[in-house]
């Protein structure tokens, strides 16, 4: 009963946003997620269970296809970052930023992935969008940080490419 | 810069800037284009290709932006 209670307060401030829970960015989307349900649930009005199931796993469905939307835009934008701090200038700061924010978009991503089948989305162009761009990721982290000793750049450059 | 390199590393960065509908287009271009290079050097893993890339892809990347800001620059 006690324990009842207090999982049910500690629900309570996490939802509200007072909970001092973990503050990475996975933690962050999933808190996002749950306000966002919140958001919407107030709104139900009373009817049949399964229209009121099937309106929330409706409005769940598109809800978390706006989120894999921002996603996708700021994997899109990383490109434009690399042209400004690692192709015109470049620095190892920008460098470790780099791998840094590629690794936190791949575990969004992944997190994203996981959820297609959790709240209903269609098997679809949302999830193959999802796995096209944590592709995006890896290639970006192989290109900018893999260690490729500059002997077999070149060999690997005249071989495939015919580049001197 | 040959034609082949310029042609996957211009579909490279269209399949990672392009819109959500055309992104499935553009990165079988470019599944394909890398496809064919790997098979010139039997072995080489997708992760080393890539990594081999870099330099290139940035004089490609530099190369475009000049050329974006001098029309730029024209019609001002």
């Amino acid at each position: 009963m006690v324990r009842g209670l207090r999982e049910a307060e500690e629900n309570r401030r996490w939802k509200s946003g007072l909970a001092s829970g973990p503050q990475d960015l996975d933690s962050r989307v999933w808190r996002c997620n749950i306000l966002n349900m919140n958001a919407v649930t107030g709104c139900v009005r009373p009817g049949s269970s399964a229209g009121l199931i099937g309106g929330l796993q409706h409005r769940l469905a598109r809800q978390f296809q706006v989120q894999v939307a921002d996603w996708l835009d700021t994997c899109r934008d990383l490109a434009d970052w690399e042209d400004r701090y690692l192709v015109e200038t470049i620095s190892p700061e920008r460098l470790a930023e780099h791998l840094v924010t590629v690794d936190k978009l791949e575990r969004v991503g992944q997190w994203l992935a996981s959820s297609v089948s959790e709240v209903g989305s269609e098997p679809d162009p949302v999830e193959e969008q999802i796995r096209l761009a944590l592709q995006d990721l890896r290639d970006s982290r192989a290109m900018w940080h893999a260690d490729v000793p500059l002997e077999r750049q070149a060999e690997i450059l005249r071989d495939c490419f015919h580049e001197s | 810069m040959s034609p082949d390199l310029q042609r996957l590393l211009e579909a490279y960065y269209e399949k990672r800037t392009c819109p959500p509908p055309e992104k499935a287009h553009r990165a079988a271009t470019f599944e394909r284009l890398l496809g064919d290079a790997m098979t010139r050097k039997p072995g080489l893993s997708r992760d080393e290709l890539m990594g081999a890339l870099a330099a290139r892809y940035a004089e490609f990347r530099r190369q475009r932006l000049r050329a974006a800001r001098d029309r730029l620059s024209r019609l001002r």
